[in-house]
C-alpha cells in the first residue's frame, strides 16, 4: 500500500504539473512550391486563349498583355499559424527586350455582391532572357498583419513573358 | 512517509488518472467543434430519413458564417468611412498629387486596360499628399470587378497598398471605390 500510494502520488503530482504548465506549441517553417499552371489561369477566356500552359510556366505568346489570376491556399481560422509569411512569384522573359510586369496581391474575400479586399500592387522589370522575382511579406499589406491569410494574385503578363512558379512560406504547428 | 501524507497524494493521483481516463485530451490537443446534428425527420410525410427544407435550413452552417460576414462587412464599412475621412483631411501635396493622378490616369488608359473593352460609365481619381481616391461607376457588376482588378494590378509604381470596395447601389449601378496609399 505504501509503495502503491507513493507511486500514485508521484504520478498524480507529475500529471498535475504537466497539466498546470501547458507544453509550448512548436512551429516548423514550411515552403510550398507551386508551378504557375497549377494555380493560375487567364482572367478571361480571351486571355486564356493567349496563354500556353507548359509544365514549367504559363507563357503569354500573344502580341499583347494578358491578365492572369492565381490563388494560393489560405487559412483564415482565428489562431492559425498557416497564413503566409512570404509569397513569391517568378516571371521569366523569353523575348528580346526588357518587359515590365505588374502584379497585385489580393488579400480578402467576396461576399455576395460585396468585395472585402486589400490590394498590394508591385512592379518588376524583367530583362530580356532573364527572370525576376516579386515577393510580398505581411508587412507590405495594409494594417501589417502577422500573416497573409487569404492570398490571391492578379498579374499582367506582357507578350513574351512567362509566369513560371510561385511559392508560399508559412509555419505549421506540429504540437509540443 | 507517514500514512497521513500518503493518503492525500494517493487520492490526487487516483483522481488525476481517473480524469485522464475519462477525458484523454492532452493539453495541446485541439478539441474540434462539432455542429450538433438533429435527426433528419420530415414531419410532413413522416419518413424518418427524408429531409425537409426546414430541417436542412435549420442545420445549414452558412447562416452562422453569413452572420459573421455581416459583422465583417459592417466593420469594413466603418473602416472605409474612416479612411474617407482621413483622406479628406489630408493636405494636398500638389507636386506629388499631380504626378500620381497622371500615373493613375495612364493606367486607366493603358493599352492593356483598353484592350479589355471594359469602360466605366464614369470615373475619377484624386490624390492628396499620402493617398488617392478612385471612384468608378459601371452598369455591369462583373465589368466593375474585372476593371478594378486590372486597374489595381497596374498601379504598383504609384501605390503601395489599396483598399477596394465594390457595391451595387440602389440605382442598380455598381460603384467601385478605391483608396490607395502612396508608395
Amino acid at each position: 500500500m505504501g509503495r502503491i500510494g507513493s507511486l500514485l502520488g508521484a504520478i498524480g503530482l507529475t500529471m498535475v504539473g504537466s497539466l498546470a504548465i501547458p507544453a509550448q506549441a512548436v512551429e516548423i517553417a514550411r515552403q510550398d512550391f507551386q508551378g504557375a499552371v497549377g494555380m493560375c489561369k487567364g482572367a478571361t477566356p480571351a486571355y486564356s486563349a493567349a496563354l500556353r500552359n507548359r509544365p514549367l510556366g504559363m507563357a503569354n505568346e500573344s502580341g499583347s498583355v494578358a491578365y492572369v489570376t492565381c490563388n494560393w491556399q489560405g487559412d483564415d481560422t482565428q489562431n492559425t499559424t498557416r497564413g503566409a509569411r512570404l509569397l513569391t512569384v517568378v516571371i521569366g522573359n523569353t523575348g528580346t527586350s526588357a518587359q515590365t510586369v505588374d502584379c497585385t496581391l489580393i488579400n480578402g474575400f467576396q461576399s455576395g455582391a460585396q468585395t472585402v479586399a486589400s490590394y498590394t500592387p508591385k512592379t518588376a522589370t524583367v530583362a530580356a532572357g532573364g527572370s525576376a522575382t516579386i515577393q510580398w511579406v505581411p508587412a507590405d499589406l495594409a494594417g501589417a498583419p502577422d500573416q497573409i491569410k487569404l492570398p490571391a494574385l492578379s498579374c499582367s503578363l506582357p507578350a513574351g513573358t512567362v509566369l513560371q512558379y510561385t511559392s508560399k512560406q508559412y509555419n505549421e504547428d506540429v504540437g509540443a | 512517509m507517514r500514512f497521513g501524507v500518503m493518503l492525500p497524494l494517493t487520492a490526487v493521483g487516483a483522481v488525476v488518472l481517473a480524469v485522464l481516463a475519462i477525458s484523454p485530451h492532452t493539453a495541446n490537443e485541439k478539441i474540434r467543434e462539432t455542429i450538433p446534428v438533429q435527426p433528419m425527420r420530415d414531419a410532413a410525410d413522416g419518413l424518418p430519413n427524408a429531409r425537409s427544407a426546414a430541417v436542412m435550413v435549420a442545420q445549414d452552417p452558412l447562416h452562422s458564417l453569413l452572420s459573421e460576414q455581416d459583422r465583417v462587412l459592417t466593420e469594413r464599412k466603418r473602416f472605409l468611412d474612416a479612411m474617407d475621412a482621413a483622406y479628406r483631411s489630408e493636405p494636398v501635396d500638389t507636386a506629388w498629387s499631380s504626378i500620381a493622378e497622371h500615373a493613375l490616369v495612364g493606367v486607366a488608359h493603358s493599352p492593356a486596360l483598353a484592350e479589355t473593352g471594359i469602360t466605366p460609365d464614369a470615373w475619377s481619381t484624386q490624390c492628396r499628399s499620402r493617398s488617392c481616391k478612385v471612384t468608378a461607376v459601371f452598369g455591369d457588376y462583373d465589368d466593375a470587378q474585372d476593371w478594378a482588378n486590372f486597374f489595381l494590378t497596374g498601379t504598383g509604381s504609384t501605390l503601395a497598398q489599396a483598399e477596394l470596395s465594390i457595391q451595387r447601389g440602389a440605382d442598380n449601378a455598381t460603384h467601385v471605390l478605391i483608396f490607395g496609399a502612396r508608395r
